[in-house]
């Protein structure tokens, strides 16, 4: 598949290509667009860090990486708290979604019974169907109030933001988890059983290690789906700029920071600067995300 | 392909040739056998139990989040909410629909024909070992993963302060286009490669040209993947707050020209949750907001099963 | 790879059950929630309470029903919002033995009242016919009457009345910030359409916060901006005008479930600098 275009009738196609007029056109209106794409990446890439450069130069690097006040109004930016936040709020999403939907996709895959899984299917795409602003919503009204009467504390806490996140994963996590254990060719259960291995031990010692590097993949994109999240996170995370010291406590993640004052942040000021750089980091995350999941899938092949 | 490899070997089993109906397979476990083997194996019964658990738990949160959507936003769900202009009284989302719908247009009419085109050079023109291909394809990925409000921000700040355009529908939109670009590219690109060769190769062969070979058999054939992934992409923008309400602004009125500032449904359900004497309109708006959504997925499937070719 | 995920995973597991057994006892029991930067509700706050810094330990939420939802879940919750917005999810809290009302906020013993500004250039007043006639408008008889009903009025018994002017004006208002104002701003925009004539599609108002509509209406970006606390010197120094529009109050609001009925402001203070942590130390039983 890959060779689409080293094919035998090469020579001939080359030729037109390069004799008839409208060929040559359309080609330069695929390479345009080509071109395009990539100038419209290069100035996002280019336009978040040569724009979040000054609030490093002003602040410094690791000042601003690992610092925790953050208090614009004294000029003082720190976004140590946002990135332990994020991270926090991440982890406990995992904690949450990562079971809950790794052993669902097993029984999606091999336990559910035809019928009911023409009902469970539509159900999972429809978590992933809903916007975050409803999931936010949902959190603020049924989940944090929940968690103040019962455990105590804010309600506004990593727990809730945590909960709501594990729940919005779940679609990833399931969907893709669940392709790659469908993928395992039938023989391996097939043989495990005929060995004397319970169904169970079947599915989680020869197929799911088979189906490893997809599993990862979702746990990966569920991840990045945690970190990137804005809306629903900061109506219930509670953003306080401090660290937390229970889950109970709310925190600040690096999008709640960014959206919670873009809007008032003076064009040109270093405090725009040092959004921009917040953006920058969330940035770089992301980017470690992706070639995690491409270490992943070079590994698998 | 596998399921059908395996209906294959399961076939001479269910043969009516051979009576074998009336024979009980070896392998035919009933209930109290199960329930035997699992005494013997708690772990394996302790895990199955997991999963069922899991099962239920999912099943249940969806339900639970639905039903509750359901119950709060229904019984607000009044014809006024519907009337064509949006005043204090009626808190009508009528206009935020129309803009959600303007945005969405127009981010696609920008987004996919560059997405498709530049999908088509890479995979039909560029060769797939080309170090450019590789760091686009690798940028791509990068960017469909970027948060949404880092979009907004960029947006924003170009847009809105730069360009100097105020909030702007136009603005909104162009923003939404760059986000979706690297979704739609990666979709089509998938699906153009999934075209087999042979259809490359038997156009030469009948002596069409590279663009007649493009237009006529390979764009057809993976135009089930391509519009999937264009419909997922306009879900995204119609699910969009953060991004769009810092660009496109959060006017609840359809805007005279482009330029305007006009709030789309998901924008229009943050303002709403924000002032407290609408709650049950927010909730109105987000049962709206879930079932447009949820149409457009089902539409995104509905296409995609219809045209899915089988090579 | 897997092992190392698993290491992760445990020792974040770790350390989350670690957190929770460490509890919120030295934490006290009031949780106080306050609004984001750049909110004016949050400047007039702390300037009438004599907040300078406020407690980081105070949940910021994004919005007055964002806040009022808040406090509505949490029984030991305690919060403050625009006075105009609160409902019946919440209770209204005394303050210094002054209940939080028109009349006593007219009569200044309401403690926690903060004007309403518009800010506008006035080269772009003098330039645009339209801003000129919503400002007549705004305080006339008509406009007054409507600041009234959820607000506070303090010229309406001397605000003369509203007169149509003979051909409506056709330029164009953009109007922008606080998100507090924006509720009356929209009411006070439409009645101003319909008893003017000036088509509603003219005027364009956009809530983004205080100090937004401030930068917006000093930059240009609009051409008036709102904001729900006094004008600060540093913004009438780029040139803006700055006109109160109504008066408002801060109510301190509580769950329904406190059985709190009064707070004086220097309780006020000390719950937001975490001098006070409880609500017992306040002399509060649930």
């Amino acid at each position: 598949m890959e060779q689409a275009n080293s094919c035998g009738a090469a020579e001939a196609i080359q030729k037109k290509v390069r004799t008839d007029p409208k060929e040559l056109i359309m080609k330069v209106v695929f390479v345009i667009s080509a071109v395009v794409f990539i100038a419209a990446v290069l100035t996002i890439c280019l336009f978040i860090f040569v724009r979040a450069y000054p609030a490093f130069r002003e602040v410094g690097l690791f000042k601003f990486l690992f610092s925790s006040v953050w208090q614009p109004s004294q000029g003082k930016y720190g976004i140590g708290v946002m990135i332990v936040g994020s991270c926090y709020i991440t982890a406990g999403a995992l904690i949450i979604g990562v079971p809950i939907g790794f052993l669902t996709a097993v029984f999606m895959a091999r336990y559910c019974p035809k019928p009911l899984y023409k009902v469970m299917k539509p159900m999972t795409n429809i978590l992933a169907g809903i916007p975050s602003i409803v999931y936010g919503y949902f959190g603020l009204k049924v989940i944090v109030p929940f968690i103040s009467e019962n455990f105590g504390g804010y309600g506004n806490s990593i727990l809730a933001a945590s909960v709501v996140l594990g729940i919005m994963i779940l679609p990833t996590i399931i969907s893709v988890s669940e392709n790659a254990i469908r993928a395992v060719p039938k023989s391996y259960f097939e043989g495990a059983v005929a060995l004397g291995a319970t169904k169970e031990r079947a599915i989680f010692r020869t197929e799911v290690p088979a189906a490893k590097s997809g599993i990862m993949t979702s746990i990966i994109l569920g991840l990045g789906r945690v970190i990137g999240e804005t809306m629903a996170v900061v109506m219930i995370c509670g953003n306080q700029v401090r660290f937390p010291t229970s889950v109970l406590d709310g925190v600040r993640t690096l999008t709640a920071n960014v959206v919670l004052e873009m809007s008032y942040v003076e064009s040109g000021s270093v405090h725009e600067s040092a959004l921009i750089a917040t953006a920058a980091v969330l940035f770089v995350f992301i980017l470690i995300i992706t070639l995690l999941v491409a270490l992943i899938r070079k590994k698998a092949k | 392909m596998q399921t059908q490899s395996i209906t294959l070997g399961r076939e001479p089993e269910t043969s009516p040739e051979a009576d074998l109906s009336k024979i009980v397979p070896i392998n035919r476990q009933t209930f109290a056998d199960k329930l035997r083997a699992y005494r013997k194996k708690p772990f394996s019964m302790a895990l199955m139990l997991l999963v069922l658990l899991a099962a239920a738990i999912t099943a249940a949160i969806v339900l639970w989040i639905v039903l509750y959507t359901l119950a709060q936003g229904i019984p607000n769900l009044k014809p006024s909410l519907f009337a064509w202009t949006y005043t204090t009284e009626n808190v009508s989302l009528m206009p935020a629909l129309i803009n959600t719908l303007i945005v969405a247009g127009l981010s696609l009419l920008m987004a996919v024909p560059i997405g498709v085109f530049a999908a088509i050079f890479m995979v039909e023109y560029a060769k797939s070992t080309n170090v450019f291909v590789r760091i686009v394809r690798m940028a791509a990925e990068t960017l469909s993963g970027i948060p949404s409000i880092v979009y907004g921000l960029f947006g924003m700040i170009l847009f809105v302060r730069l360009l100097n355009w105020n909030y702007s529908l136009l603005g909104g939109a162009i923003t939404m286009a760059i986000m979706i670009l690297p979704l739609v590219m990666r979709t089509t690109e998938e699906s153009l490669k999934a075209v087999p060769d042979s259809f490359r190769e038997g156009s030469y062969a009948l002596g069409a040209g590279k663009l007649r070979t493009i237009f006529v058999i390979i764009l057809p054939s993976a135009m089930s993947g391509i519009i999937s992934g264009v419909i997922l992409a306009l879900g995204r923008v119609v699910g969009e707050t953060a991004a769009l309400m810092y660009s496109a602004g959060t006017v609840a009125r359809v805007p005279s020209s482009l330029l305007g500032n006009g709030r789309t449904l998901a924008v229009h359900m943050y303002m709403l949750a924000n002032e407290s004497f609408h709650v049950g309109e927010a909730w109105a708006t987000a049962v709206v907001l879930i079932a447009l959504v949820l149409v457009i997925n089902g539409a995104a499937e509905f296409i995609g099963n219809k045209l899915k070719k089988e090579y | 790879m897997k092992k190392i995920l698993v290491a992760i995973l445990s020792i974040a597991m770790a350390c989350g059950i670690g957190f929770a057994a460490m509890g919120c006892s030295e934490k006290g029991d009031i949780a106080k929630y306050t609004r984001e930067e750049g909110s004016g509700t949050r400047d007039a706050f702390m300037e009438l309470a004599g907040i300078e810094t406020m407690s980081d330990e105070a949940a910021v939420s994004q919005g007055t029903d964002a806040l009022m939802t808040a406090v509505a879940g949490n029984k030991k919750a305690i919060g403050y919002v625009s006075l105009g917005s609160v409902n019946s999810t919440v209770k209204k809290v005394k303050i210094e033995n002054v209940e939080a009302t028109a009349e006593n906020i007219i009569a200044g013993t309401y403690k926690l009242s903060r004007p309403f500004n518009v800010a506008y250039k006035q080269a772009t007043l003098d330039s645009n016919e339209t801003l000129q006639e919503l400002m007549e408008f705004i305080y006339s008889k008509e406009g007054q009457t409507i600041v009234s009903e959820d607000y506070v009025s303090e010229t309406l018994e001397t605000a003369p009345a509203y007169t149509v002017p003979e051909t409506a004006p056709t330029a164009s208002v953009k109007i922008s910030g606080s998100t507090s104002v924006t509720p009356l701003m929209e009411k006070l925009v439409e009645a101003f359409c319909e008893a003017s004539g000036v088509a509603a599609s003219k005027i364009e108002i956009n809530g983004n916060g205080s100090g937004a509509g401030m930068t917006d209406a000093a930059s240009g970006t609009s051409d008036l901006g709102m904001a729900s606390r006094a004008v600060k010197d540093s913004e009438l120094a780029q040139g803006l005008t700055a006109k109160e529009i109504a008066l408002d109050g801060i109510a301190i609001i509580v769950n329904t479930a406190n059985p709190v009925e009064n707070l004086t402001l220097a309780n006020l203070k000390a719950i937001y600098t975490d001098e006070v942590k409880s609500w017992s130390d306040l002399g509060v039983q649930f």
